[in-house]
C-alpha cells in the first residue's frame, strides 16, 4: 500500500467508524437529552448527566433540589401532602450551591416552575462559590447549555454507550427505574443501619464523617458568597416560583460536633443573614428543622451523623404543609437557633433520656411511610 | 493543552501541522520556524498564560548565558576577563534556583515550621508547567555549550528547541543536537507520507495506551488510595499493581504521542521507554524507563560528582545521591526522597551483588525486580507514609484475606467496567512478553493489518477523551 492512501484510508475509517458511535449514541441517548426514552424503561441513576436531559425533555411544574438530604423525597408524597401537579426531582449528591444554581438556571430556560423545594445543606454553601463536589471538570457543562454544537462530548463518547448497556441491558434493582423514587438511596441500606448505637459508636470513633471546620472554605465570608451569587438570583428573577427552603436536619451529633470545632456560631450567622436576605421576597418560606428535638436526638433516625431514613423527608413535607419549624421573624430564627443549642445542651448530659423519650413520640407516626 | 484532548487533536495539531508546510513549501523557512515557536507558546499558555513571560524570561535567560560561554570559549585565552566555567556556574545557579523556588519552596518551608516551630506562612505557588523539564533540557544546553559540543547563536532556533511542542511539558529531555539538525535539513521541510503514517499509528497507539488503559487502571488506583487503611490482601494486590501499570501505559503513552506528532515534523526524537517491566535488574530497569532523565542524571550529575572514577564507595555515594536528587526531581516531597533512596540503595545494592561476580537465574531476577518496583511505585503515589505502610500490610495479608468476590466489588465498578478492567489487564499482564511501542513503530508495515489495527486504536482513544464521571461516593 502507498503512504497516502494508507493514510487517507486511516482518516476515513476513524471518521466513519467516530460517526457512527455518534449515531449510535443519538438513538440510544440514555440521559435523554434529545427525547424522552421510548424504546426503553429509564433508568434514574448519575444525576448530573441525566439532570439536564430531563429538564429539556420532561413536563414538570415543580422541582426538588439539593443533595443527598433531598434524594430520598417521594414525588407521590409532594402531590399527596403540597398538591404538587407535576414534580420532579433534580437532586444531586453533595450539590453544591453551584450546581445547584446551574441546574435551576437550565431548567427555567426550557419550563415554568412553579414551586422549589430546595434543601439548604450547609455543606452545601461553603467553599468557592463556583465549587462542584466531585472537582474541576466533573460537571458536563456542555449538556446544560442550549448549545448543540458542543454535546460532540456526549455522542463521541464511549462512557455514554458504556452507561447505556450498563444501566438497561445488565440488570439493575427496580426501584431505580421508579420515577416517583428517583435517586433515592434509602434502598441501598438495612432498616438496621439506621440505629442509635452505631450512631454512638460513631460519634466516639469519629470514623466517616470528621470536618476540619477550621478550613477557609467554612468561614462566613465564603458561605454569604455562595447566597448571594447562588441563591438570591434565582429568588430574585423568578418572583413566579415559591420557594421553599429547608434546612435539613443532621443528627444532633454532627451539630455537637459543629458546637466542639466552633462552627455553630458561623451557622447561626449564616442562617441569620440567609434569613435577612431573603425575609422580604413574598416567593420564599424558609424552615429551620435543625431545631427540631423529635428528630435530631433520636438516633434511629440516622444511617450516619448526617443522613436521615426516608421517613423524615415524608415528615419534614408534613411540616412544611403544617407551617410548623417555618422562620416568620428574626426573633423566631433566634429561638430556633437557641433550642439548637439547648437540644446538643441536653443530649450531651443524658443521651440515654432524651432518645428514649423520642422513639416513642415520633416512632408510631411515622412506620406507615415505608 | 493536553495531547489528549479534542481541542489539541481536532484543531491545534492539523493547523500547526498545515501551516507549518505551506510556509515551507513557499520557501519561508524562518517564517516556518517561527510559526511552531508560536504555536508553541499557544499551546504552552492554553490554560493559564500568567507562567509564559517565566517560560520566555527563562529561556531568553539561559540563551544569554549560552552565547556569551561558546563567544568566551571561541575568543583567546589572554582576553578573557570572566572565565567561562564561573558563567555556566552563575548559569546552573540561577536554573535550579528557579526550580527551587516555584517547585520546593512551600516543601521547605512547611519542613522548616516543623523543626524549628516557626509559623512561616505557605506561600501556594502554583507549579508552572513543564518548568522541570523546561530547566533540565536548558541547563543540559550550558553544559553541553560549556564543553564546546553545540553552538547556537540564533535566538529563535534557541527558542524553537526549547518550546517544540511535542516536548515541551513532559520531555523527552532532549539535547539539542538531537533535534536542531534534524530542523534544519531540507529534506525535512516537506510532507513525508511515510513519516506521517507512522505517526499516525504511533499516536493511536499511544493515545490508547493513556486514555483506554491507563485511565482505566486508575479507578482501582484513586479508589485503592484513597482508602488504604480498609485494603486487604488482594484489593492491595490490585491497588499496587493498578498504579504500576497505570503509571507507565499513562507516561510512556504521552511520551509515544510526543514522537509520534514529532514524526509528522519529520523530526525523531529520542525513545523514553522500553519495556521497563522487563528488567532484569534494577539498572536494567533505569536503562528502559524515563530514559532520558536517566541519561541527564548520568551525564550532568553522576559524572560530574565523579562517576565511577574515585573508587568504590565514592561510586556507591555518586550512585545513591543521584537517586536522591532524581526522587526529588519529581516532587517536593518526602516520599518522592524516600522512594529515590529505596531505588539508590537497590542500585549500590546491585552494583556490588554484579562487583562479587554471582549470577542469578534470569526469571527469579526479573521477578525480584519487578516487585521491588512495584513496592517502591507505592512510596511514589502515596501522600502519605502511613498509606504506604497500610498498603504494603495488606500486600503482606495483615489486613485479613477477601473472598474473591470481594475483589469484583472493589472500586464499585459496573459490570462493563468490570470487564473493561479484565481486557487491561490483560494487556497489561501481556507487556511483560509482547513488544513495545517504539518496536511495534519500527515495525510498522503499510498494510490492512496496520491499518485496522491502528484506526480501532485510535477511535476507542477519542471516543475514551470525554468520560462519564463515576463517583463512587454518594453519600453526601
Amino acid at each position: 500500500m502507498k503512504p497516502t492512501s494508507w493514510i487517507l484510508k486511516f482518516l476515513f475509517l476513524s471518521l466513519l467508524t467516530l460517526l457512527s458511535m455518534g449515531v449510535i449514541n443519538f438513538i440510544l441517548d440514555p440521559f435523554q437529552q434529545y427525547r424522552k426514552a421510548q424504546f426503553y424503561k429509564p433508568i434514574y441513576d448519575n444525576e448530573r448527566y441525566l439532570n439536564p436531559g430531563l429538564a429539556k425533555t420532561y413536563d414538570y411544574n415543580e422541582v426538588i433540589i439539593g443533595s443527598s438530604m433531598t434524594e430520598n423525597f417521594l414525588l407521590s408524597d409532594t402531590r399527596d401532602i403540597l398538591g404538587f401537579t407535576k414534580p420532579i426531582k433534580f437532586s444531586m449528591s453533595g450539590a453544591t450551591a453551584y450546581e445547584i444554581k446551574i441546574m435551576l438556571d437550565s431548567a427555567y430556560q426550557h419550563r415554568k416552575i412553579d414551586s422549589v423545594i430546595y434543601g439548604i445543606d450547609l455543606f452545601s454553601f461553603t467553599g468557592e462559590s463556583t465549587r462542584l463536589f466531585h472537582g474541576e471538570g466533573s460537571l458536563p457543562f456542555y449538556l446544560y447549555d442550549n448549545n448543540r454544537l458542543n454535546d460532540y462530548r456526549y455522542l463521541l463518547s464511549f462512557d455514554t454507550f458504556k452507561f447505556f448497556v450498563d444501566s438497561f441491558v445488565l440488570s439493575k434493582p427496580e426501584v431505580m427505574f421508579d420515577f416517583n423514587r428517583m435517586y433515592q438511596w434509602q434502598h441501598t441500606f438495612n432498616e438496621d443501619d439506621f440505629n442509635r448505637k452505631d450512631r454512638i459508636d460513631e460519634w466516639r470513633e469519629k470514623y466517616g464523617f470528621n470536618p476540619d471546620y477550621t478550613k477557609n472554605e467554612y468561614t462566613l465570608k465564603a458561605m454569604k458568597a455562595n447566597i448571594d451569587t447562588n441563591l438570591i438570583p434565582l429568588i430574585q428573577h423568578h418572583p413566579e416560583t415559591t420557594f421553599y427552603l429547608f434546612y435539613p436536619p443532621y443528627s444532633i451529633l454532627a451539630f455537637k460536633d459543629m458546637q466542639n470545632k466552633g462552627w455553630l456560631n458561623t451557622v447561626e450567622q449564616f442562617k441569620y443573614y440567609l434569613f435577612t436576605q431573603l425575609a422580604h421576597y413574598p416567593n420564599v418560606k424558609i424552615y429551620d428543622f435543625q431545631a427540631s428535638k423529635e428528630v435530631t436526638c433520636n438516633l434511629d433516625n440516622y444511617k450516619d451523623l448526617l443522613h436521615y431514613h426516608q421517613r423524615i423527608n415524608s415528615w419534614m413535607l408534613g411540616e412544611m404543609k403544617n407551617k410548623s419549624y417555618l422562620i416568620e421573624d428574626t426573633t423566631e430564627l433566634q429561638q430556633y437557633n437557641q433550642s439548637l443549642s439547648k437540644n446538643i445542651q441536653e443530649f450531651s448530659e443524658s443521651e440515654l433520656n432524651c432518645v428514649k423519650i423520642m422513639t416513642k413520640t415520633l416512632s408510631p407516626k411515622v412506620n406507615h411511610v415505608i | 493543552m493536553l495531547f489528549n484532548s479534542y481541542e489539541y487533536i481536532f484543531l491545534f495539531l492539523p493547523i500547526t501541522f498545515g501551516i507549518y508546510f505551506w510556509l515551507n513549501k513557499k520557501r519561508l523557512t524562518q517564517a516556518s520556524k517561527g510559526w511552531i515557536v508560536f504555536a508553541s507558546l499557544f499551546f504552552y499558555s492554553w490554560w493559564n498564560v500568567i507562567y509564559l513571560p517565566l517560560i520566555l524570561g527563562s529561556i531568553l535567560f539561559n540563551f544569554a548565558i549560552g552565547s556569551s560561554i561558546t563567544h568566551i570559549n571561541s575568543t583567546f585565552l589572554s582576553k578573557k576577563r570572566l572565565s567561562s566555567k564561573s558563567i555556566l556556574t552563575f548559569g546552573i545557579t540561577a536554573n535550579v534556583l528557579l526550580l527551587v523556588y516555584y517547585k520546593y519552596m512551600d516543601f521547605f518551608i512547611t519542613n522548616a515550621n516543623m523543626m524549628a516551630g516557626t509559623h512561616w506562612e505557605l506561600m501556594q505557588i502554583i507549579l508552572p508547567l513543564g518548568i522541570s523539564f523546561f530547566t533540565f533540557t536548558q541547563i543540559a544546553y550550558l553544559v553541553d555549550a560549556y564543553r564546546n559540543e553545540v553552538k547556537e547563536m540564533d535566538y529563535l532556533n534557541y527558542t524553537l528547541f526549547v518550546t517544540f511542542f511535542p516536548h515541551l511539558l513532559a520531555g523527552p529531555i532532549l539535547h539539542h543536537k538531537e533535534m536542531m539538525p534534524q530542523f534544519d535539513d531540507v529534506r525535512n521541510k516537506v510532507l513525508n507520507p511515510k513519516n506521517i503514517a507512522a505517526g499516525m499509528y504511533l499516536f493511536a497507539i499511544g493515545l490508547f495506551k493513556k486514555v483506554v488503559i491507563a485511565d482505566t487502571f486508575a479507578i482501582w488506583v484513586s479508589y485503592g488510595y484513597g482508602d488504604t487503611a480498609s485494603l486487604s490482601l488482594m484489593c492491595a494486590w490490585a491497588t499496587s499493581l493498578s498504579y504500576t501499570f497505570q503509571l507507565y501505559f499513562d507516561f510512556s503513552g504521552y511520551t509515544d504521542m510526543a514522537l509520534a506528532v514529532a514524526l509528522l515534523f519529520n523530526i525523531k526524537l529520542p525513545i523514553n521507554f522500553n519495556s521497563p517491566y522487563k528488567a532484569v535488574n534494577i539498572q536494567d530497569f533505569w536503562r528502559r524507563w524515563h530514559m532520558t532523565l536517566s541519561r541527564f542524571l548520568r551525564d550532568y550529575i553522576y559524572i560530574p560528582l565523579g562517576g565511577n572514577r574515585h573508587g568504590e564507595l565514592r561510586t556507591y555515594g555518586n550512585l545513591f545521591s543521584v537517586f536522591l536528587v532524581g526522587g526529588l526531581w519529581h516532587g517536593a516531597s518526602w516520599m518522592f526522597v524516600i522512594w529515590g533512596a529505596l531505588h539508590g540503595g537497590a542500585i549500590v545494592l546491585h552494583r556490588a551483588w554484579q562487583q562479587s561476580g554471582r549470577k542469578m537465574n534470569t526469571i527469579l531476577a526479573w521477578f525480584l525486580t519487578f516487585n521491588f518496583i512495584n513496592i517502591t511505585w507505592i512510596f511514589f503515589r502515596a501522600k502519605e507514609w502511613d498509606d504506604a505502610v497500610n498498603i504494603l500490610s495488606g500486600m503482606v495479608g495483615l489486613n485479613g484475606i477477601e473472598e474473591f468476590s470481594d475483589v469484583l466489588e472493589f472500586g464499585g465498578l459496573s459490570t462493563i467496567e468490570l470487564f473493561m478492567m479484565g481486557i487491561v489487564l490483560m494487556i497489561g499482564v501481556s507487556s511483560f512478553f509482547t513488544p513495545n511501542s517504539n518496536q511495534m513503530a519500527k515495525s510498522f508495515r503499510l498494510s490492512n493489518k496496520s491499518l485496522l489495527f491502528g484506526a480501532f486504536l485510535m477511535c476507542m482513544g477519542i471516543l475514551h477523551l470525554s468520560k462519564i464521571s463515576a463517583f463512587l461516593y454518594f453519600n453526601f
